[in-house]
C-alpha cells in the first residue's frame, strides 16, 4: 500500500506487533536499513509492513526520531544533538531505553542504536556490579565460590 | 514477505535470543538484549568499567573474551591481577588479542620495577599506542624491547629516563615526554626520522644538549611546555615544521629558533617563577625575545601571552621601532591578554606586530600618507584593551589638531571602529581585518562578551553603522583560530 502525496513524498505504512498502524514519509521509514530492504524488496507495494518485534508505544518513539533525523540534515549539529538528549531524557527509564535499543537494533538506524547504547553505558558507569544488579533487577547467579573467583580474577577492575 | 527474503539479505534476528534472569520484581530487561547489542553498550564504557561489569551475571561474562582491546587503561596497582587475567583471557584465543592503545598509570613505583615486562607485554599485542604514566620521583629508565616489533606509533612518556637514542622505535610518529630528563634530544632525527609530533612537558635537558640541531625532516609539530633548557642559546631547528608552542616558559630561557615552514606559532611566557616584570630585566631577555619572535617570521597565525607583550612594552620605544615587523605572512595574531591584571597594550607594541614592511618608519600622526596595506585578518584581543601610552590617564588621545589618534597599522580604506572602555578611543580603518575583543568592555559601558564588529561595503561607502553582537568566539576558538579563514569572512573591497 503505498499513497503519495501532492508533494510526491511515497508514504508507506507500518504496523506494530500491537496491530497499530503509522503511516510515515518513505524517506522518514528509510532511515531504518531493515524498513529500506523491504521497501527495496517490494514488500511495502502489497499491505502494510509488519514489524513484529516492535509495540506501538515504542514505534512512535522510533518515527519521532527518524522524523526529526530525516528532516534535519542541514541543521546545525549542536541543535540536533541537544534534541538527542531531550530524547532519550525522555525515556529516561532504563526499560524504556532497553526497549528502544532493541527496536533500533531489529530496525538497524545506526545512530539511534548509538544514542542509546551511549546513554545505557552512562546510567552503568561509575555503579559497582551490585548496583548495576539493583538497577536492572539481574539475579546474581554466582556460588559464593565462584564469586569468589569472578572477584579475584576481576580484581585489578576494582578499587 | 518479511521472511521471504531471508537468503538474499541478512535480516537481524527476529526472535529475541533468551529470556533474563530477572526474578518476579521485574523483568531483566538488560540481559534479553542480544549479545551483540550488549557489547554495543559495554563498548561504550572504559575498560574497567568494561570488565568490571562483566561480572555481574554468569551470562555476562562469557562475554569477556568478545569485548574489544582498542584502548586498554590499567591504573593503580592491578597489575598482576591483570596479568594473570589477561594471561587466561589470551589462553581462550589462539591467534594474538591486538590492543590499540594500552595505558597504564601507576600511583606508585610498581610499574616501574616491571618496565620491561609491561613493554614486552605490549610489544607481543602489537599496541599502536603506548601510554606509560607513571609517578614522578621514581624515574625508571626504558628498556630496549620497544623497537622489537616495528608496530608502535604513539608514545606518551611520564617520568620515564630514555637512556639512549636506539631505545626509541623508529616507526614512532609521535611522541609526549613528559617530566623525562632528556638526553637523546640530539639525535632524534636520526632515531625518529617518521617523527611528525613531539611534546616535551616539564623536561629538563642536559648541559650538552644546547644545539638541539635538526628535529627531523618529518616533524610537523613541536610543543615545548615548562621545559628548561640545559645551556643559553638554545637553537632548535626544523625544516618542515609547521605548528609551533612554547608554553609557559621561562624568559630567562628563550630558544633561538629557525623554521622555515612555520604556520603557528604560540609563545607563552607566563611562568611565574621566572617572572618579576616589574624588575628591571636583563637586557640578555629582550634581546632573546625578539629574536625568538624574529625566528616565527613565516607564521601566519601568531598567539601571544600578555607576559610578552608586557616585555616588549618595557622595550626601549627606539629600540622596538628599529626593529623590523617579526611576522612577515601574518594572517591572524591573537593577543591573549589577563583580565586580572587589566593588561593593556601599547600602540607601539601593536604597531611593531602589524607594520605591514619592515621598512615603515616609525608611526607618525600623518594620516594623508599612504598606508601599505598588510595581510593581516584577524586580530584577537582575549581581555585586552590598546593604550597608546603607558599613562592612560589621557582618556582620548587626539593629536595637536585635536583629532583622535588613529594607530598607522589600521589602514583606513576600510572601515573598522572599535571603542574601548576607560580609553575610549577610536582606532579605525582596517581592510581585511577582524577585529574581536573577548570579554571587553565598550564606551558606552555595555558589558558584551565574545563580540566583535565589522562593517559592510555599503556600511563602509556611507559611514553609517550600528553595532552588532555575535557569539564569534565559537568561531575562533583554539582549533579554528589556526585555520586559514574562510574568503566570505574577508572585508575586501577594491575600489
Amino acid at each position: 500500500m503505498s499513497i503519495t502525496t501532492e508533494n510526491n513524498e511515497k508514504m508507506i505504512t507500518l504496523m506494530s506487533s500491537d496491530g497499530e498502524e503509522f503511516v510515515v514519509e518513505e524517506a522518514v521509514a528509510a532511515q531504518s536499513q531493515t524498513i529500506k530492504h523491504l521497501i527495496e524488496d517490494g514488500c511495502s507495494t502489497e499491505g502494510s509492513i509488519p514489524l513484529p518485534n516492535v509495540t506501538g508505544r515504542v514505534l512512535s518513539e522510533v518515527i519521532q526520531y527518524c522524523k526529526k533525523h530525516s528532516s534535519s540534515d542541514d541543521k546545525e549539529e549542536k541543535e540536533l544533538e541537544a534534541w538527542d538528549a531531550e530524547f532519550v531524557k525522555a525515556a529516561d527509564d532504563h526499560v524504556a531505553l532497553t526497549d528502544l535499543m532493541m527496536a533500533a537494533n531489529f530496525l538497524d538506524i545506526k545512530g539511534l542504536l548509538d544514542l542509546v547504547a551511549q546513554t545505557l553505558a552512562n546510567m552503568i558507569t561509575g555503579k559497582s556490579p551490585e548496583e548495576v544488579r539493583r538497577m536492572w533487577n539481574i539475579k546474581n547467579d554466582f556460588t559464593p565460590e565462584e564469586a569468589e573467583k569472578v572477584r579475584k580474577e576481576n580484581q585489578w577492575a576494582f578499587e | 514477505c518479511i521472511y521471504r527474503r531471508e537468503a538474499s539479505r541478512t535480516y537481524r534476528p527476529l526472535i529475541i535470543l533468551k529470556r533474563g534472569v530477572g526474578d518476579e520484581g521485574g523483568a531483566d530487561r538488560l540481559s534479553e538484549l542480544p549479545e551483540d547489542v550488549f557489547l554495543k553498550i559495554l563498548g561504550c564504557l572504559d575498560t574497567i568499567t568494561k570488565f568490571r561489569t562483566c561480572s555481574v551475571s554468569k551470562q555476562w561474562i562469557k562475554l569477556r573474551p568478545s569485548l574489544d582491546t582498542k584502548d586498554l587503561c590499567i591504573e593503580g596497582t592491578y597489575i598482576d591481577n591483570f596479568y594473570r587475567y589477561f594471561q587466561h583471557f589470551m589462553s581462550h584465543h589462539r591467534h594474538v588479542v591486538k590492543i590499540g592503545k594500552f595505558r597504564v598509570a601507576s600511583t606508585d613505583d610498581v610499574y616501574g620495577l616491571r618496565l620491561r615486562e609491561i613493554i614486552d607485554f605490549a610489544m607481543d599485542r602489537y599496541v599502536d599506542c603506548l601510554v606509560l604514566n607513571l609517578e614522578p620521583g621514581y624515574s625508571p629508565e626504558l628498556t630496549p624491547g620497544l623497537s622489537v616489533r616495528r608496530c608502535l606509533k604513539t608514545l606518551h612518556l611520564r617520568s620515564v629516563i630514555v637512556p639512549r637514542e636506539g631505545y626509541l622505535p623508529p616507526t614512532l610518529t609521535g611522541m609526549a615526554l613528559v617530566n623525562c630528563p632528556i638526553y637523546m634530544v640530539p639525535y632524534l632525527s636520526c632515531s625518529c626520522p617518521n617523527l611528525k609530533e613531539l611534546w616535551l612537558v616539564g623536561c629538563q635537558f642536559d648541559e650538552n644538549s644546547s644545539c638541539i640541531r635538526e628535529l627531523g625532516p618529518k616533524l610537523t609539530k613541536l610543543t615545548i611546555e615548562c621545559t628548561k633548557f640545559g645551556a643559553a642559546n638554545t637553537k632548535i631547528s626544523a625544516p618542515n615544521l609547521k605548528s609551533f608552542s612554547l608554553l609557559r616558559h621561562s624568559l630567562h630561557d628563550l630558544p633561538l629558533v629557525d623554521f622555515p615552514s612555520l604556520e603557528y606559532a604560540e609563545v607563552d611566557a607566563s611562568s611565574s617563577s621566572s617572572l618579576d616584570i616589574d624588575q628591571h630585566l636583563p637586557n640578555q631577555v629582550y634581546i632573546s625575545l625578539i629574536n625568538l619572535l624574529e625566528g616565527l617570521h613565516n607564521a601566519k597565525f601568531v598567539s601571544l601571552s600578555s607576559t610578552v607583550i608586557q616585555v616588549l612594552s618595557m622595550f626601549l620605544d627606539e629600540l622596538l621601532y628599529c626593529r623590523p615587523c617579526p611576522f612577515s605572512r601574518l594572517r591572524t595574531l591573537k593577543l591573549r591578554m589577563n583580565a586580572e591584571e587589566g593588561s593593556s597594550i601599547l600602540a607601539k607594541v601593536m604597531t611593531y606586530f602589524l607594520r605591514s614592511s619592515p621598512s615603515l618608519p616609525p608611526p607618525t600622526l600623518d594620516f594623508d600618507q599612504p598606508i601599505e596595506k598588510g595581510s593581516l585578518e584577524i586580530l584577537h584581543f582575549h581581555c585586552g584593551i590598546i593604550h597608546n601610552r603607558e599613562d592612560s590617564s589621557e582618556s582620548m588621545l587626539r593629536d595637536d589638531k585635536g583629532y583622535p589618534y588613529w594607530p598607522q597599522w589600521f589602514r583606513q580604506d576600510e572601515y573598522l571602529l572599535f571603542l574601548f572602555y576607560d580609553v575610549g578611543y577610536l582606532l579605525g580603518g582596517i581592510p581585511s581585518m577582524l577585529l574581536c575583543m573577548s570579554n571587553g568592555v565598550f564606551c558606552n559601558r555595555s558589558k558584551i562578551q565574545n563580540s566583535f564588529l565589522w562593517l559592510t561595503p555599503e556600511e563602509r561607502t556611507t559611514g553609517e553603522y550600528s553595532w552588532r553582537q555575535q557569539d564569534f568566539l565559537n568561531d575562533i576558538d583554539d582549533e579554528n583560530f589556526k585555520k586559514e579563514r574562510p574568503c566570505k569572512t574577508k572585508l575586501t573591497t577594491k575600489n
